[in-house]
């Protein structure tokens, strides 16, 4: 697969607990008049709290070489995906018998740590590289808009199965590590890294979802639900890190194609009207 | 090669309008290049509307934003043109934005292009084409690239780009994506030209500070504080006796040179390298700024004569500028002293059965001779009798803490030993080889009873030098002296650095010129007493001096 890995995650813990107790909470706001069957609600709206499976850009995390000195230095940046709930809302409206449209938003976010390694290589001698090594934090935020068609199916009266999907704009930010270099000094002994950098590449990209919700209502107007989705676009982002340097001693800029979106799985409170 | 019917592009209707009201966008090659110098007025403006107009259509993509450092507020953009989604080489806009508004915009874009950018040749293809060509193989991470190449003529090509590190270069190539033809390359080397690679006297690859002049790579040192600088005398042995003498000056013409910056003539590569390394080891362990202490040139001279000739040299040239190197006080036209390294045997000449290669080729012999510099700013030691030995003793000592400081220890070629010149001469041969460790192994003194007295070697500076030098083994690895019998305790391998700081103290800064084997004593113990208070290192020195049979 080009331009990404993908990494399914569990369910988190905080988005479990909360589903608990939305359950609880809105289980015991009982009200036993069920007059009104599913899908003779219009309107509808949802707020979903899930995790996404998401990718990383490989140019990202792969070894950078670059000459330096008449020799090859090495940037390395090992990132570990730090996740975070994923939070989702929409709303929609049947226009005709069980079709109709809902519009959403989505925001994922992850603020992975990365380790950050340059090796550059000294100017006197072969294989006596300067070292460099930090942590350091970049965030990943990915913001898209939905505006989809549905088919909805009412099983029963309390339960209504949603099935969607259409266009999707995706909005992404993404942060790149880098090192900060300064000047070389004589004797070239200590590495001329100062420290890390962080760069916010951003891009906005069209792409695709389809997914399925499955909501149960506890009482006429309130429920709560379980959605499944797929989403899929693919931005081409430049992953060089930034400064003088890099511009310097890169062969060429380097861009990675990263695959947005992803599957998600979420769960929250339905309303209907 | 497919062409596209061409059409005004956006670019160009904009190049047209721009051109009828903006003095500061160059015109170049009819409508198809344009310079963009826009700092005010309406020139300023159609640049900032093409720009964002352009960014738009995704003819101009954004590459790159930075914090102007200098100007708090200030950011730059760069934007870098795209036809059809790949990039054109050399297109690319530089915009600098002050509170939103646009303050500037350099570059260069290209208009009208009409190159088709479905390539007919496969990356995998231009990657085979561009490894043959450069015989070294394309970085995994930077495969060739599909990019639009403007060309002289104004027109376009559609070519596949990327850059390879040779083993003395680096370059960058463009290969036709339909025909496959080379169709331009250059060096991405001119940054950093500052360091050349070649191959040593022994053939280990080493790496030299050179300077980059019209083309061509200088062995002009310009990476350190100071000039250090390698002459090939190109075996005109009259002309290195004029230039002594100051009689004829050096010239930038003189300097050891090469093409390609991968220097093949070994006698430069070490001669250069190794002066360095000997800056280098002045400078880091006892802060001495070359060998003045204020960053004089050092200046170096190689191939002083022909070794081919050597039949029809003079015994003096065959003694001085074959089988020697010297250091020259005072010698050269500014009169700040000169190098000289001998050329060596040819083939199958020997010395008493060894032969002897170019003496750039020992670092230890490089060393030593730049340390006769270091004194003759110092404490200007004599050049004969007991003065002259330790003169010799000294060079001999930093010469040998030079070879520990960069070079692993060990026996053999191009490792850290207590020999001296053991690397350009085989077999070791008495009267050029010393050894610090037992000098009786090549018939030198290792204790006062031995001192030659004769008129010889300048009353035995040579010879005699190893009495001092032999100190300084003991204090630092110890052992029984083998004359008299006196065993001592060295501080150890681990502590060197530190006994070669204690002669580098006494020998540069204590000594007086006419300095004895006593005195040099009390100042080394002086020395060490004010290095290491624990007194350890004293007592290593003391023992070692009566070992040597100096009280």
């Amino acid at each position: 697969m080009r331009g990404g890995r993908f990494r399914f995650g569990a369910l988190g813990r905080p988005a479990a607990q909360l589903a608990v107790v939305l359950l609880t909470v809105l289980g015991g706001m009982t009200d036993t008049a069920w007059a009104q069957p599913a899908l003779a609600a219009r309107w509808f709206v949802g707020a979903d709290v899930g995790v996404q499976t998401t990718a990383l850009a490989d140019r990202a995390t792969e070894p950078i070489t670059f000459a330096r000195f008449a020799e090859r230095g090495e940037l390395t940046r090992t990132q570990e995906i730090g996740r975070r709930p994923t939070v989702a809302v929409a709303g929609g409206v049947r226009l005709w018998r069980t079709l109709g449209v809902r519009a959403g938003f989505l925001q994922f976010t992850r603020e992975d740590d990365v380790r950050v390694s340059l090796n550059i290589p000294h100017p006197f001698f072969f294989d006596r590289p300067r070292s460099f090594q930090q942590d350091t934090t970049v965030e990943y935020r990915e913001r898209s808009v939905d505006l989809h068609g549905f088919w909805s199916r009412a099983l029963g009266d309390r339960v209504e199965l949603q099935a969607f999907g259409g266009p999707t704009i995706y909005y992404v930010e993404m942060e790149v590590a880098g090192v900060s270099v300064g000047d070389e000094v004589f004797p070239f002994e200590a590495s001329p890294a100062r420290g890390t950098t962080v760069s916010k590449r951003r891009a906005t990209q069209l792409g695709w979802t389809v997914g399925a919700d499955l909501s149960v209502f506890l009482t006429r107007h309130v429920g709560v639900g379980w959605l499944t989705r797929f989403s899929r676009a693919a931005a081409d982002i430049a992953v060089s890190p930034s400064g003088a340097f890099f511009d310097e001693v890169l062969e060429a800029p380097l861009s990675d194609r990263v695959e947005l979106g992803g599957v998600l799985v979420s769960a929250g409170v339905r309303f209907r009207f | 090669m497919t062409r596209r019917r061409r059409t005004p592009s956006l670019l160009g209707i904009a190049f047209a309008a721009l051109l009828a009201c903006n003095a500061d966008a160059d015109a170049q090659d009819g409508l198809r290049q344009r310079t963009f110098a826009a700092t005010a007025g309406l020139a300023l403006r159609q640049a900032d509307i093409l720009a964002d107009r352009l960014a738009r259509r995704g003819e101009l993509r954004l590459r790159l934003v930075q914090a102007d450092t200098v100007l708090p507020g200030r950011l730059h953009q760069r934007l870098v043109q795209r036809h059809d989604g790949l990039p054109v080489h050399g297109g690319e806009l530089a915009r600098q934005l002050h509170g939103g508004l646009t303050v500037s915009v350099f570059g260069t874009l290209y208009s009208d292009i009409d190159v088709d950018t479905t390539p007919t040749l496969s990356s995998d293809a231009a990657r085979a084409i561009i490894q043959a060509r450069a015989g070294a193989p394309i970085n995994p991470t930077a495969a060739p690239m599909l990019t639009v190449l403007p060309q002289a003529d104004g027109t376009y090509l559609l070519t596949y780009e990327a850059s390879v590190f040779t083993r003395n270069d680096l370059r960058r190539y463009f290969v036709d994506a339909h025909s496959g033809a080379i169709v331009d390359e250059y060096s991405r080397l001119t940054k950093q030209g500052t360091v050349g690679t070649g191959i040593g006297v022994l053939g280990d690859r080493k790496k030299i500070a050179v300077t980059p002049v019209g083309g061509v790579f200088l062995a002009d040192d310009s990476l350190r504080p100071a000039d250090v600088l390698t002459y090939d005398m190109r075996g005109d042995v009259e002309r290195v006796l004029r230039v002594l003498s100051g009689t004829s000056a050096l010239t930038v013409a003189d300097l050891a040179a090469d093409a390609d910056n991968f220097w093949e003539q070994p006698a430069e590569v070490d001669g250069h390298a190794y002066s360095g390394w000997t800056y280098d080891y002045f400078f880091r362990s006892f802060g001495r700024r070359g060998v003045d202490g204020n960053n004089l040139r050092i200046i170096s001279l190689v191939h002083p004569v022909q070794r081919d000739a050597i039949l029809t040299a003079s015994a003096r040239d065959i003694d001085l500028f074959y089988l020697n190197a010297f250091y020259c006080p005072g010698c050269g036209p500014d009169g700040n002293g000169i190098l000289v390294y001998g050329e060596g045997l040819p083939d199958p000449f020997t010395v008493a059965g060894s032969t002897v290669d170019f003496f750039t080729g020992a670092l230890d012999i490089v060393a030593h001779e730049l340390t006769h510099a270091v004194t003759f700013f110092t404490s200007r030691l004599g050049t004969r009798d007991v003065p002259g030995a330790l003169n010799e003793a000294f060079s001999d000592i930093m010469g040998t803490a030079v070879e520990f400081f960069f070079q692993k220890p060990g026996d053999g070629p191009l490792k850290a030993d207590y020999l001296v010149g053991e690397d350009i001469i085989s077999p070791l041969l008495a009267g050029i080889n010393r050894s610090l460790e037992d000098p009786q192994r090549f018939g030198d003194p290792d204790h006062l009873s031995g001192l030659f007295t004769g008129f010889g070697d300048r009353g035995g500076v040579h010879t005699n030098s190893t009495i001092a030098s032999h100190a300084f083994y003991l204090a630092i690895e110890g052992g029984t002296n083998r004359t008299s019998g006196v065993s001592v305790r060295g501080v150890g391998a681990s502590r060197r650095q530190q006994v070669a700081k204690a002669f580098f103290r006494a020998f540069a800064f204590m000594l007086p010129s006419n300095a004895t084997f006593e005195i040099a004593r009390a100042a080394t113990l002086q020395a060490a007493r004010e290095i290491d208070p624990t007194g350890a290192l004293q007592t290593a020195l003391t023992d070692a001096w009566r070992a040597v049979g100096v009280h």
